[in-house]
């Protein structure tokens, strides 16, 4: 039954009245800004108490070694813990355990991750936990009992990395709007009856499986209102004003991070549907501009201060601690107006209320038609805080709709209609180096997958060498997949999200995520073999460990289709030979070119390669062409990237572009709008997605030097922020050797 | 208004015929024109300045060979990102050393439609370029004709003859200036740089800077050490006198 009463007084009504349809409402009922920024307001005082608080945290944390306390007694659950505060005056309310940046435990994903972690930071995990586990599987004991020896071994030695198989998988957005806007006796309604009508369907895997979801389903959200109660709040009913939207939305968000330490998790697009909210409040006179800012800086610190606990090999992998707080802002709507709201505004305006920070990681959605006002602000505000990246609004509506969200990094997809089944990446330039050596792993002579002879002895000839490295894509591909179905099956099994995926349709979509890395070395070697001489040289047991080049070639990042087009071809291959492979529940494959930052321990893991690069040096970022042999500039570097054809990579083709500001123009002005014209040009050729960092490289040195005095100084790394000082001396290091755009 | 000349260079045989002989590109040009631009450095320069900070571009000889439809399609590709006044520049060096291929590349330019604009020092006089490009940027290294030839090796006329014609012919052009610390960083050469400049849209001041280091030792030349970069205190105040 539709619930009436005043919750929706001032709202145009529509479908989502009739069904859960949040989307509908936003279209509705939202109001397109196309001014500029002078509307917003400073930090209150109120906010920069609670700022100082929230530093003073970090501060504390930072000096404890990254974690500042783990509550070992208890499992991670919505409902585990008591009600946790900041400040006696927090505005928005909750925390994952009952103390600002206290971790939790959750096995779910792995135990022995989770005892790991614990320890790592002095911690033990309290005995009565080991004893539940003893009767019940983890996901990580699930995958490990299914993996084949071929499977361990891609995984052990590097072929494929980072698989969420004994971590939570995350990648999901739930529509933590629908809380707000329906309240959560409404959603459960909606579950019962979707229960009724997989009642009438004959009881097969399928639908066994998506009753006992659904049943899981309705559980947490009953779970989900006791959570909120706790901190006084009732959110059976729908939100009764923007503080409320706000906070309703937030619960269903916690709720969600306490259930699930996924790699990523991220919040979806809320700004412009609180903007409605902020609406009807001002029009009415309950709220001004300074206790709306004041509200989303709340908000925002309540996001900053979101943790999970991990392994601080996990932690070295990624680069600092990031959970992927991922907001999506802007971007515009099918039907031709743009879907900024004063609140997109808001929230990057949090960047200068509450300083420059990796989280939320903050994602402009993109369109050549976005106002101008909020394209120059954005850059204004990169400039500044180099705090956002920035995605192909113009690339991904034709294909995920306007009300759509990037998870992570640039993996897009419709909100509650959609969900991923995240896989991590494999090694193109490793399985090169494997090819090569027909079956023998380069770094410790061990047999993997298919056994040929080897191209040891003479001149490589691109053609032949090209053609038994698609046979072992193709190879490397199915394996690939199959390990997928392997750890998705068991996630769904024993990890399963029950809260996101109650913020969900109950028939959804699924997307399998594949991701390659070392694209641009790859590249870069298949050129040098075609266009230079590359000589193998083997070590006494035979095998190829290095190589040696004669002549010139040309190389990825410099608009040069004799080589960007190798890079465009390969990316295609290996998603064709992907989408030959069924997947688990029939969910469609994507593909990423994506790193986040494990191209430095990709590196570490990859012996010379046949353009040049050194065993164990790190390779470039996303689809970043390699460091330095970009000789043409930023616009010739973007244009390679932008080739690489994102029908193929529908999970998101992540750039990485440092400049120092002083190369962008002469005055704060110019610069604003020469950023403007390279992000409108990266985009209408077709690029996908870009990190713009904007800093001298004199700072960094300096910060590399001595990262404790640079506490807040953010960079985008591939695909998401990280505080410089939280990077490891090897990531520091990466970043520095880096091209930076910077030609005077 | 050189059309004859214009006219005869206009044939496709010809410009698929000339070469030029380009050092680098730099894709990403925001400070060489308005907007962000394609920079094209051409080899060669017919002197020898003594703070030049493009050494490894003076020589004559060298640099990669590109058409004038090479120089196109790279203006075409890179257009997107040239926003509403972006375009390409043609830098060096001294462009002007290749007048036949810079005209080409700036008449197939202006049929698309994609700004142009010339980088010079002010040593060459080339009419028919002056009056095709959209716009001029004109080095001029010091208002004294002494200290010109200290800094240039050659006598000033040359520039003066450029100033003239872009300031009598209606020619948009900036006047841009090096400032070197003792050099010609004295208050005086900067008002009478003013004056002399005063039909330019704009004059800008760069102060010297000592990044081309690493490019001497390169190439095994010296380094002026001698040179100072000046302060910021001394560019703001040189700055006013412009603005004032
Ligand atoms: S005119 Fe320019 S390129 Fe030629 S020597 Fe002088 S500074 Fe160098």
């Amino acid at each position: 039954m539709l619930k009436t009463g005043n919750f929706y007084d001032g709202f145009i009504s529509g479908k989502w009245q009739s069904e859960i349809d949040v989307a509908d409402f936003i279209k509705q009922n939202y109001k397109p800004y196309e001014g500029d920024s002078s509307f917003l307001s400073d930090a209150t005082q109120r906010t920069k108490r609670a700022r100082e608080k929230m530093e003073s945290l970090f501060l504390q944390e930072r000096q404890k070694g990254g974690v500042l306390d783990i509550d070992v007694d208890n499992v991670s659950t919505v409902v585990s813990y008591e009600p946790g505060y900041l400040t006696d005056e927090d505005i928005i309310l909750g925390f994952q355990t009952d103390k600002p940046l206290k971790r939790g435990v959750n096995p779910f994903g792995g135990l022995r991750m989770a005892v790991d972690s614990c320890k790592a930071y002095g911690y033990k995990v309290n005995p009565k936990i080991f004893e539940h586990f003893k009767y019940a599987a983890t996901h990580n004991d699930g995958v490990f009992r299914a993996y084949t020896d071929e499977m361990r071994a891609l995984r052990k030695y590097g072929l494929i990395t980072g698989l969420p198989d004994a971590y939570g998988r995350g990648r999901i957005i739930g529509d933590y709007r629908r809380v707000a806007l329906y309240g959560v006796d409404r959603l459960i309604e909606a579950k019962k009856s979707d229960m009724q009508s997989l009642a009438r369907i004959r009881m097969n895997d399928e639908n066994i499986r998506l009753r006992e979801e659904v049943f899981c389903q309705i559980e947490s959200l009953e779970q989900l209102k006791i959570m909120a109660s706790s901190y006084g709040c009732d959110i059976s009913k729908p939100a009764m004003d923007a503080k409320q939207a706000v906070q309703w939305t937030y619960f269903a968000y916690l709720a969600s991070i306490k259930e699930s330490n996924g790699a990523a998790m991220s919040l979806g697009r809320v700004g412009t549907f609180f903007d409605i909210y902020f609406e009807r409040d001002m029009k009415n006179g309950i709220l001004d501009e300074t206790s709306v800012q004041e509200i989303m800086d709340d908000f925002v610190i309540k996001l900053r201060m979101s943790r999970q606990l991990r392994t601080p090999e996990y932690n070295e992998l990624f680069a600092g601690d990031p959970t992927w707080v991922t907001e999506s802002i802007g971007g515009m709507g099918i039907d031709g107006r743009t879907l900024v709201t004063k609140t997109s505004f808001r929230i990057l305006h949090t960047l200068y209320n509450l300083g420059a920070s990796p989280e939320p990681n903050l994602t402009v959605l993109w369109s050549q038609s976005l106002p101008e006002g909020f394209k120059n602000y954005c850059a204004k505000v990169s400039l500044d805080t180099s705090s956002i990246q920035y995605e192909n609004d113009d690339l991904m509506r034709p294909i995920s709709g306007d009300d759509y969200g990037i998870a992570c990094c640039v993996s897009s997809m419709k909100i509650g209609k959609q969900m991923q089944f995240f896989g991590a990446r494999c090694n193109l330039a490793k399985l090169l180096l494997l090819s090569i050596n027909g079956g023998r792993e380069e770094l410790h002579d061990v047999k993997i997958g298919l056994q040929t002879d080897a191209f040891d002895k003479g001149v490589l000839e691109f053609d032949k060498v090209y053609k038994r490295y698609r046979e072992y894509i193709k190879w490397l591909a199915e394996v690939y997949v199959d390990t997928m179905n392997v750890i998705h099956y068991m996630h769904d099994k024993y990890a399963y999200e029950k809260i996101m995926l109650s913020l969900h349709d109950t028939n959804i979509e699924r997307l399998m995520a594949f991701g390659v890395a070392g694209l641009s070395i790859v590249a870069d070697s298949l050129s040098a073999i075609k266009y230079a001489k590359v000589y193998p040289i083997v070590n006494s047991n035979g095998l190829v460990i290095d190589y040696k080049i004669e002549g010139d070639y040309p190389k990825y990042g410099n608009d040069d289709d004799r080589v960007d087009s190798i890079a465009r071809d390969l990316v295609e291959v290996f998603y064709k030979e992907l989408t030959n492979s069924p997947t688990y529940r029939g969910a469609k494959h994507t593909l990423s070119v994506l790193t986040i930052t494990s191209n430095v321990v990709y590196g570490q893991k990859t012996g010379t390669t046949p353009c040049g690069r050194k065993s164990g040096q790190p390779f470039a970022p996303g689809a970043n062409p390699y460091h330095g042999r970009d000789e043409n500039g930023a616009v010739a570097s973007l244009n390679s990237v932008a080739k690489l054809a994102y029908t193929c990579c529908k999970d998101g083709i992540s750039n990485t572009f440092s400049v120092v500001p002083s190369t962008l123009g002469k005055n704060n002005v110019d610069r604003q709008t020469n950023l403007v014209s390279l992000i409108d040009g990266y985009f209408d050729k077709k690029g996908h997605h870009i990190n713009i960092n904007a800093y001298n490289r004199e700072d960094l040195l300096k910060a590399n030097e001595r990262p404790e005095d640079y506490p807040n100084l953010t960079i985008r790394v591939s695909g998401y922020a990280v505080k410089f000082a939280a990077l490891s001396k090897k990531h520091r290091e990466e970043v520095l050797a880096r091209t930076f755009h910077n030609k005077l | 208004m050189n059309e004859g000349k214009m006219m005869s260079f206009t044939t496709d045989e010809i410009q698929k015929n000339v070469l030029g002989y380009v050092n680098s590109i730099e894709s990403l040009g925001a400070l060489d024109g308005p907007g962000l631009r394609t920079v094209f450095f051409l080899q060669g320069c017919p002197v020898k300045c003594i703070y030049c900070h493009n050494p490894e571009m003076q020589d004559k000889n060298g640099g990669r060979p590109m058409s004038v439809i090479e120089i196109v399609q790279i203006a075409q590709r890179n257009r997107p990102y040239f926003g509403k006044r972006g375009g390409v520049t043609f830098s060096g060096g001294e462009p002007l050393m290749q007048p036949d291929f810079v005209l080409q590349c700036i008449l197939e330019c202006k049929k698309l439609g994609i700004h142009t604009v010339v980088d010079t020092s002010g040593v060459i006089f080339d009419k028919c370029i002056f009056d095709s490009a959209d716009l001029i940027l004109l080095d001029i290294k010091h208002t004294d004709s002494e200290v010109y030839r200290k800094i240039v090796g050659c006598a000033m006329d040359n520039s003066m003859r450029v100033l003239d014609y872009l300031s009598n012919n209606n020619i948009d052009f900036i006047v841009r200036h090096v400032v070197v610390g003792d050099l010609n960083d004295d208050v005086q050469n900067i008002k009478a740089l003013k004056k002399l400049a005063n039909k330019a849209i704009k004059i800008e001041l760069l102060p010297y800077h000592a990044m081309a280091m690493p490019k001497y030792e390169h190439l095994g030349w010296e380094y002026p050490y001698h040179l100072k970069v000046p302060s910021e205190q001394k560019m703001k105040e040189l700055q006013k006198i412009i603005d004032s």
